[in-house]
């Protein structure tokens, strides 16, 4: 059974993919082959190109530490969006009037750029910032924003991205779901039970998808880390950018390295993702 | 206790841009003041100003530029996605997703210098690469919508099998099943494309519904 | 579901086609690429004219608001009167101009998109090892006249000679400012900030280098720490380092706990540390550019009770510049931006609190009476003191290898020690 309903069909397929093929595969595999040069030293602004592994070796290290605190900044804030993300989605489907209040206020937020959310959530949640000052300014609150936990950057990641799953969530299963709760409901099913045995159940593919694109999009997300992290350690993402603009010479190697770390860790998940999800669909 | 839940989520919202909201009213507003002390409309009015205005005209001519590439792409990419025998298919699905994992930042660093070299123009090159990384997204968009539209033919198939198995072939029952507006998904733009898309499918479903025990016509997953 | 072998489609071979040639184009010129013969003008005249109608694009750091108004109401019209359009580039860091002329550089494009910058320091010494920009032209300038030739300051940038290759802008003092209602008997010397600082814990803080606020504060450290700013080469070299940073970054280690957040993270750079001194959090803050406190206090940005605080031992001093490419595509034109960035007018008009304040590279003896006057009229600051007490007892730039080489150390013993 046919795919490729022969060679004119295929032949008219593959000039479909071409176009967008073509600018993707360009623009990575320039980006990348650029990127791969520079960090071995083979594109120097001075002197001549000369062979050396010293950034991806020189400080290895740190490189290893960045890239365990970037999985697991990206990883928490995963595991949240999700959850919220999955509450506004139930929410939505299971209550009528206040339900169409909190689906069109989550989607109002997706226009709002991170570098604005992290923006927000500083104002929020900084040492004099505005949750501080309704509290009364207590003395023991804690250290959000640039605290060792990262707490306040995953705050914003789980604040946009909760929003983002919601979105998915909800286009993928509404058509759905109606008439299986209503049929749930007739069978004497609880909220609690349609939630989580009908809603819950038809939301998972999607959830796993959309769960991928929060984890890869926060590992590679610059600006809420660099504003509302602490100095030290560094994410993979805040010492790429920090090298690369740095006034050393020699630091653009490292900054490239740093880069291509990330791009990797991205890939690999990506992958393990999609063989998890298709693994999981051949099961059921 | 579903107001209660539905309240926090509305605070969950909404709490993160309360501030914002008080910040571009305040004249000036420093700790320990709650609210700001006093209030003006000035950061607003200072958005006429012409840098301003000519600052979210090129937002928005990005953005459309940006869409412009990206959404016709990626309805091409899942159409060939759709089309092209299984393992081809996989690698334009992989091809397409692979942005995803390429943080911008890295994307950027390492494409700069030969924009630079190849001349490119920065705003084209801006929109390329944009577009490349919004092309996953359009792409799957796209995909899923088709694959909504392919599951909706595997019921149409279903009930074809049936007649074909019970009772008069497609054509002597058709007109309710064989009806193309009926299944079109909706997909936005492109209608002129997926109603040549769907005569295309019918075909393949009249075949596939005289090969006994077949679930679906080319429904992958 | 029969599979069919996976054709090798044109579309794989057109991606490995391009993806081949690229990788083939960019390594055939991927050493620092040569840019052409800059050509050289013999006078200002022929400056002039080759200048007229061309565009300059002026990269500069555009977190001063003051600075940008600067540029566009007033220094623009004037450049326009003289047939330039100067159109300013808003950077969050004037390394990322820099950077943009490496790349630039690196591309082989010899008509570059930046055609002036306001640069000093270590990313002037960093164009210059990588030989981006262009040399021996202010000596064209005719308002060079109106500077002292032999003002160190002008002579040499953060110990790298500055050979022609920037044209002068104003001068700036690293300067400490308190809140008055906070503190009654300030410190009047660096060590006794530190000691402050341990005696008031939480109230200091200073933000993490490599930011340019941070790493001045760093090095000021540095020469408190070896007993004065002459007990420190200029120049840099690793026994220097080594004889010299250890007792700095000690000092620094010791004070730590004592910070804001006790010291277990930094403000990230100038502003985010204003907004704690504005929100109370520490009671003494800093700045290169004391030019902005005036307009920072009269907008609230800052308290009223703002002061600024001197040092018995003074503190660094610099002066900043206007650099032009080597690859610039408008560099006549850059050239008569800044010789109008020099004159008397300018340089008056800029050095008023109310417009930007920044001081004057200007010698005020080479001046004509009338010009004098100009500066003379010039409003007092209700913040800031003149340029003659600021930079009492002040003292040079270390060398700009200095910078990134405690950046790193700071960021390896002091940042990641809590």
């Amino acid at each position: 059974m046919s795919r490729g309903q022969g060679p004119t069909t295929t032949g008219r397929a593959v000039l479909f993919a071409l176009p967008a093929v073509f600018p993707v595969v360009a623009v990575l595999g320039v980006s990348l082959a650029a990127a791969v040069l520079q960090s071995l030293g083979l594109m120097p602004f001075i002197g001549p190109p000369s062979f050396s592994v010293e950034a991806w070796t020189g400080n290895t290290g740190e490189l290893v530490r960045a890239t365990g605190l970037s999985l697991n900044i990206a990883a928490t804030a995963t595991v949240l969006s999700v959850c919220i993300g999955f509450l506004i989605a139930a929410y939505v489907l299971a209550s009528p009037r206040m339900g169409w209040i909190v689906g069109a206020l989550s989607a109002a937020t997706i226009p709002i750029p991170h570098l604005i959310g992290a923006g927000a959530i500083g104002l929020l949640l900084s040492d004099s910032g505005f949750l501080e000052r309704v509290l009364g300014m207590p003395a023991a609150f804690p250290a959000l924003v640039g605290g060792p936990w990262w707490i306040a950057a995953i705050t914003e990641y789980a604040w946009k991205e909760s929003a983002f799953v919601a979105l998915v969530v909800l286009g993928s299963i509404a058509r759905s779901v109606g008439d299986l709760c209503d049929a749930a409901a007739t069978l004497g099913a609880t909220a609690r039970q349609r939630v989580f045995r009908v809603v819950l159940p038809l939301a998972m593919p999607s959830l796993a998808v959309s769960a991928l694109i929060v984890f890869v999009y926060t590992l590679g997300s610059y600006e809420p880390v660099w504003l509302l992290g602490p100095t030290s350690p560094e994410p993979l993402p805040v010492r790429a950018v920090r090298l690369f603009g740095s006034v050393d010479l020699t630091a653009r190697p490292e900054a490239m390295a740093s880069a291509l770390v990330s791009v990797a860790v991205g890939a690999g998940v990506i992958l393990i993702g999609i063989l998890v999800v298709r693994r999981s669909r051949e099961f059921r | 206790m579903r107001v209660i839940a539905g309240l926090l989520l509305v605070l969950w919202i909404v709490l993160p841009v309360v501030p914002v909201l008080l910040w571009s009213v305040a004249v000036q507003w420093a700790a320990p003041a709650v609210l700001p002390p006093s209030y003006s409309l000035q950061s607003f009015s200072a958005l006429a100003a012409t840098d301003t205005v000519r600052a979210a005209g090129a937002s928005s001519l990005l953005g459309v530029g940006v869409a412009t590439v990206a959404t016709p792409l990626g309805y091409l990419g899942a159409l060939a996605i759709q089309r092209l025998p299984r393992v081809p298919a996989r690698l334009v699905e992989l091809t397409l997703l692979a942005p995803l994992a390429i943080p911008p930042f890295a994307l950027v660093m390492g494409i700069n210098v030969a924009f630079l070299r190849f001349y490119l123009l920065p705003s084209v090159g801006v929109v390329l690469v944009l577009a490349v990384t919004a092309l996953p997204y359009t792409a799957f968009m796209f995909r899923s919508a088709l694959a909504t539209y392919d599951s909706r033919f595997e019921e149409v198939a279903r009930s074809l099998r049936n007649l074909v198995a019970n009772g008069p072939p497609c054509p002597g029952a058709p007109a309710r099943w064989c009806n193309r507006p009926g299944i079109l998904p909706r997909v936005p733009g492109g209608l002129g494309r997926l109603h040549r898309h769907a005569a295309y499918r019918r075909g393949a479903v009249a075949d596939a519904s005289h090969a006994a025990g077949v679930r679906c016509v080319g429904y992958r997953e | 579901m029969p599979r069919l072998p996976a054709p090798v489609s044109p579309r794989r071979r057109a991606a490995l086609y391009t993806a081949a040639s690229a990788l083939a184009l960019l390594l055939t010129s991927c050493s620092g690429a040569t840019v052409g013969q800059v050509k050289s003008f013999e006078s200002f005249d022929e400056v002039r004219a080759e200048a007229e109608g061309q565009t300059v694009d002026l990269w500069m750091y555009g977190g001063d608001e003051q600075g940008n108004a600067y540029v566009d109401d007033v220094l623009a019209p004037a450049a326009r009167e003289q047939g330039v359009i100067l159109r300013r580039v808003p950077v969050a860091d004037t390394q990322d101009a820099v950077n943009r002329v490496l790349s630039e550089r690196q591309a082989g494009r010899d008509d570059g998109s930046v055609d002036l910058v306001w640069v000093n320091g270590a990313n002037f010494s960093t164009g210059r090892q990588a030989e981006v920009w262009r040399c021996g032209w202010t000596d064209l300038l005719p308002n060079m006249e109106y500077t002292d030739r032999e003002d160190p300051l002008i002579l040499s940038d953060f110990g790298t000679p500055v050979d022609g290759c920037e044209a002068p802008w104003h001068k700036a003092q690293f300067t400490f400012f308190y809140d008055s209602e906070a503190i009654a008997d300030p410190p009047t010397s660096l060590a006794g900030i530190l000691e402050w600082a341990t005696a008031n814990p939480g109230r200091f803080t200073y933000p993490a280098p490599p930011d340019f606020t941070g790493s001045v504060f760093l090095r000021e450290v540095l020469l408190s720490a070896a007993g004065g700013a002459d007990q420190v080469p200029l120049e840099y070299s690793e026994e220097a380092f080594d004889e010299h940073a250890p007792a700095a970054l000690q000092a620094l280690s010791e004070v730590a706990p004592s910070l804001w957040r006790e010291g277990s993270t930094y403000p990230r750079d100038e502003q985010a540390l204003n907004t704690l001194f504005a929100n109370d959090e520490v009671d003494i803050a800093m700045t290169y550019g004391p030019a902005t406190l005036t307009d920072l206090v009269a907008a609230g940005a800052l308290p009223e009770s703002t002061k600024v605080l001197t040092l018995d031992e003074g503190t660094v001093g610099n002066a900043s510049f206007l650099a032009i490419p080597a690859n610039a595509a408008d560099a006549a034109g850059a050239m008569i931006v800044a010789n109008i960035a020099l004159s008397p007018e300018q340089q008056a008009a800029k050095a008023d609190p109310a417009i930007w304040g920044q001081f004057a590279v200007l010698d005020t003896e080479l001046l004509t009476p009338a010009q004098q006057d100009q500066f003379e009229l010039l409003p007092e600051s209700p913040i800031v003191p003149d340029y003659a007490e600021l930079s009492r007892n002040a003292h040079g730039e270390l060398a700009a290898d200095w910078v990134p080489a405690l950046s790193e150390a700071w960021r390896q013993d002091v940042a990641s020690d809590r």
